[in-house]
């Protein structure tokens, strides 16, 4: 590209700046969890049709073995600082924080040559942004914003349907504290939310 | 040679061809998404999702799928997807905003911040400025090659980009 006019050179300089080596090696990574996902989901639907078709000739317990092999691979084991990098872009891309809050900086891959949990980072980031979305949430009752707290309130709530409650890595006790928070929350009470972020956040961002 | 045989060495073809097109276009195109997105994890998530359509498309028979235009075209509507389904804008992401390459720590702040002047000035065009200039600029495109992206003529094109660079200026030395 030849630019003549130097402020268009400047321009150029600043937005087209090379990928870093990190950059490119999360797009691979994202890209292989996504044909992946996509391979495994065609792969899902042909189970069910053979499952359904199974259960029409061989006896129930047979069909449920298979079920129960399938579902009972553990999520769990290792994987690289790329495709943990990956994870939590993934997750960061499916919440949205409050206006003006950050994603902490702890939620980056400080060892590029490490192994890190499958899971974990999803997991790190829901974390993170439920005790965000819980102290966005206390901050609005200061301001008497309702349209805030209700809005943080619906978030708190949807957080149930989230991995880090719902999923495979999640405890009973978890659930208990987070509940918690949530039910006192929607009731008005701010003490278990004050609680759990004084515990639990790091100061959000 | 078998059938199953032929298959696998079509399946191979196919897989070669397609990564070579996603190893030589997939800078580009999360340049341009880095310079549309307001953040380096949105701009990383597209560009795959860019390529998985690609991957897809091309698989069904879509040679075009491999071609440049095409990727560009498809990151641009997934960002524009994924525009609408984001209520609230997240807060900026600067980290890329850092250069990669070493010098003093003067110069890397002073780096950076010209870039974080630009990233702002950018942010305060409406979004149909602001895809051209991340064609032009983050992409590196020409203006023959944005027009039929934008479905412009060249001539439209070239205003967009000016009047864009102009308001980026006009911001750049207000704030200077």
């Amino acid at each position: 590209m030849t630019d003549t006019d130097p402020f268009d050179a400047y321009l150029a300089k600043a937005l087209g700046a090379s990928a870093s080596e990190a950059e490119i090696a999360t797009i691979d990574s994202l890209l292989r969890l996504k044909l992946r996902s996509a391979r495994e989901s065609r792969q899902r639907r042909w189970l069910i049709v053979a499952i359904a078709a199974a259960a029409l000739l061989v006896p129930a317990s047979v069909a449920a073995s298979l079920l129960v092999t399938r579902v009972t691979e553990a999520p769990l084991g290792l994987q690289s600082a790329a495709d943990f990098r990956a994870e939590v872009a993934i997750a960061k891309n499916d919440i949205t924080l409050p206006e003006g809050w950050r994603w902490p900086r702890y939620l980056e891959v400080a060892y590029p040559n490490g192994s890190y949990s499958r899971g974990g980072g999803r997991l790190s980031v829901e974390s993170a942004a439920f005790c965000i979305w819980t102290e966005h949430w206390l901050s609005t009752r200061g301001l008497d914003d309702t349209v805030g707290s209700k809005n943080a309130l619906g978030v708190l709530s949807s957080s149930r349907g989230w991995t880090f409650y719902a999923g495979p890595l999640a405890t009973e006790s978890a659930r208990l504290a987070i509940g918690g928070v949530i039910d006192a929350a929607l009731a008005g009470n701010e003490v278990p939310a004050r609680d759990y972020a004084a515990a639990n956040c790091a100061g959000g961002a | 040679m078998t059938d199953a045989s032929s298959e696998r060495t079509r399946l191979r073809t196919l897989s070669d061809a397609f990564e070579a097109s996603y190893r030589a276009n997939r800078e580009t195109v999360f340049r341009y998404l880095r310079a549309r997105c307001d953040g380096i994890e949105e701009a990383e998530d597209l560009t795959a999702t860019a390529f998985e359509r690609a991957f897809r498309a091309f698989t069904q028979g879509n040679a075009a799928a491999l071609e440049l235009p095409w990727q560009i075209a498809t990151a641009r509507n997934a960002a524009t997807d994924a525009g609408r389904r984001s209520q609230v804008r997240r807060a900026l992401s600067m980290a890329w905003l850092m250069p990669d390459s070493p010098a003093t720590p003067e110069a890397l702040i002073l780096a950076e911040e010209q870039r974080a002047r630009v990233y702002e000035a950018l942010t305060t065009l409406r979004p149909a400025l602001r895809d051209a200039v991340a064609l032009r600029f983050g992409a590196g495109l020409k203006v023959r090659e944005i027009a039929p992206i934008l479905g412009k003529t060249e001539e439209a094109t070239q205003k967009a980009i000016e009047r864009a660079t102009a308001q980026m200026r006009k911001v750049l030395d207000d704030r200077h």
